[in-house]
């Protein structure tokens, strides 16, 4: 390996990354010893020309450094910002870019951290705690989005089961969807986000959510506690009897409001298309 | 088809890159441009509606793939898993070719996700070359490989970016991707005649030409990909065309991606320039 290329690949990374910007990445790379032996200035590194100082010509790339990685954190992310503003979003993602430098070779996967990152820092900030559960659900609507868009089975063929054969199905969930339990009521604020008519950051409160991606779209529903129930046994491999039985046990049920709703909440999945097999045990 | 480069690659015609945005009207109207050309990276780790909407597409259009994570100029080792995954691509897709950037991207296993000038030298030359020899045998097929747009020198070049990349193109036998904006926007950024710089290029080995839109800040040029391309770029690629014979075109549109219709009417204005050739060799 050419000595003198990882040298500078070396210096020029440490000063375009830093974020008290080039100068200061300067003086952190003079005093890591990793300039050239004789260097005093970036003058040294870097020719200045009739219009742009070195540094200024560093900065194009220093600029960009956090301004590309910002940018994607706020398309994924675009609840999180409005949660927090613009201004607090961009300071919080600059740290993180300077906490975690990427590691990974697409920016596609730059920004998967970020959730586990705030939960590190959130402490009882309520505002970071809800952040939290957005970016939760956020992170998910682009992970299913890369998983394998499968065939769902149709209505039909769950409506042929009787009641008394349930404890011996087993619906198979799509590999794209994830289920979730919130601290947060976060369906009714992404609404908003997504109509532009944010209302306040609502009190904490328990909230239930599935994010699922099929040949149609990805999509966000709300469950309720007991859906979320039911559909968790099924995505852990329990049968429908089993996945009902410990729906229906779970402590604060509405066991009869269950009961009532079954049928039409098992329509309304399976034409989401999230069961991708239904298989009898025998 | 034209076949006037040493690789025997067709010209493609005029293409445009496959962005998310465009993915239902591409696959249900099959507007009329001649190929398409994917960011590798955004193919590589998908089995959803990215890989489904690329496989039709691919049914109807010849597709190219282009990186962005190679780093070629990187002292760190060669990623394998990447390497592996891109050729698994590449392979899966059946793409007319496929290359990367003359730059590196990150190092000590820091990515910095930008496209960082190589310091074009004897020394880098050789570890680049050989490099891109390793890619080449590992993949069975040449790599196109882009000038990029740059904003600084190093006070260690010791001589022009052109004749860096042609001497590289030779010794690795790779083929090239011009991209005529960021011959505008090096040259712009460090006082070069961007004409001087287009008669050293060794056409032979030019399978693309690229053509985006920057952004002048009157200072520098920052290769943007967020705007028409002006029009002294469309001069220089007029020429280009006229030296080439003719060479696979496309429209790189990233930043503020507009609507599809003037997309393709951005990829229309390269019409004329070729047709000019067609009607030279009539
Ligand atoms: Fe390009």
């Amino acid at each position: 390996m050419p000595e003198g290329l990882r040298a500078l690949e070396t210096w020029m990374l440490r000063i375009v990354t830093h974020p008290g910007g080039v100068d200061a990445g300067f003086e952190a790379a003079q005093s890591e010893g990793l300039l050239p032996a004789g260097t005093s200035s970036l003058d040294d590194l870097v020719p200045p020309n009739d219009r742009l100082s070195a540094g200024e010509q560093l900065h194009v790339y220093a600029f960009a450094y956090f301004d590309r990685i910002t940018d994607v954190l706020r398309g994924e992310y675009p609840s999180v910002e409005l949660l927090l503003g613009p201004a607090r979003f961009g300071s919080l993602a600059r740290d993180f870019i300077t906490e975690q430098p990427s590691r990974t070779y697409t920016l596609n996967r730059v920004g998967v951290p970020f959730s586990s990152w705030l939960a590190e820092r959130a402490g009882d900030d309520p505002l970071l705690s809800f952040a939290i559960d957005l970016s939760l659900v956020e992170r998910a609507l682009d992970e299913v989005w890369d998983c394998k868009a499968e065939a769902p089975v149709a209505y039909e063929a769950l409506q042929v089961i009787p009641p008394d054969r349930w404890d011996r199905v087993r619906l198979d969930t799509i590999d794209a969807l994830q289920l979730f339990e919130l601290r947060h009521p976060i369906s009714a604020f992404m609404n908003g986000v997504m109509r532009g008519d944010l209302d306040g950051v609502p009190e904490p409160e328990p909230s239930w959510v599935c994010v699922y991606c099929t040949l149609a779209g990805r999509y966000r529903i709300p469950l309720s506690f007991e859906q979320h129930a039911l559909l968790s046994s099924l995505v852990d491999g329990a049968t429908l009897g089993e996945a009902i039985e410990a729906a229906a046990t779970s402590e604060g049920a509405d066991v009869p409001a269950m009961l009532a709703g079954l049928g039409g909440w098992f329509r309304d999945w399976t034409e989401r298309g999230l069961f991708r097999a239904v298989e009898l045990l025998d | 088809m034209d076949v006037s480069n040493r690789f025997g690659l067709p010209d493609l015609g005029v293409g445009v890159g496959l962005r998310v945005p465009h993915f239902q009207h591409v696959v249900e109207r099959k507007p009329a441009v001649d190929w398409f050309e994917i960011i590798s990276e955004n193919f590589m780790d998908t089995e959803g509606r990215p890989m489904r909407v690329l496989e039709q597409v691919r049914r109807d259009y010849p597709v190219v793939m282009h990186g962005v994570a190679m780093s070629i100029g990187s002292t760190d080792p060669l990623d394998w898993d990447y390497l592996k995954r891109l050729k698994a691509l590449a392979d899966r897709i059946d793409v007319a070719w496929m290359g990367d950037h003359v730059c590196w991207t990150g190092v000590g296993s820091h990515n910095g996700h930008d496209l960082y000038p190589v310091p074009y030298t004897e020394a880098s030359l050789r570890h680049v070359v050989e490099r891109i020899k390793t890619i080449q045998d590992f993949l069975g097929r040449p790599l196109v490989m882009e000038n990029p747009s740059t904003y600084l020198t190093f006070s260690s070049d010791e001589m022009p970016e052109i004749e860096w990349i042609g001497r590289m193109a030779e010794d690795a036998d790779c083929a090239l991707l011009l991209d005529v904006n960021n011959v505008y926007v090096t040259c712009r950024n460090h006082g070069l005649d961007p004409m001087a710089y287009l008669e050293q290029v060794p056409w032979d080995r030019v399978v693309q030409n690229h053509l985006a839109g920057h952004t002048d800040n009157g200072t520098h040029c920052v290769d943007t990909h967020d705007d028409h391309v002006c029009d002294a770029v469309w001069a220089l690629y007029g020429w280009v065309q006229q030296r080439t014979g003719g060479v696979a075109t496309l429209i790189e549109w990233d930043g503020d991606l507009p609507e599809w219709d003037l997309l393709q009417a951005e990829a229309d204005k390269a019409r004329p320039y070729r047709e000019q050739l067609e009607a030279r060799d009539a």
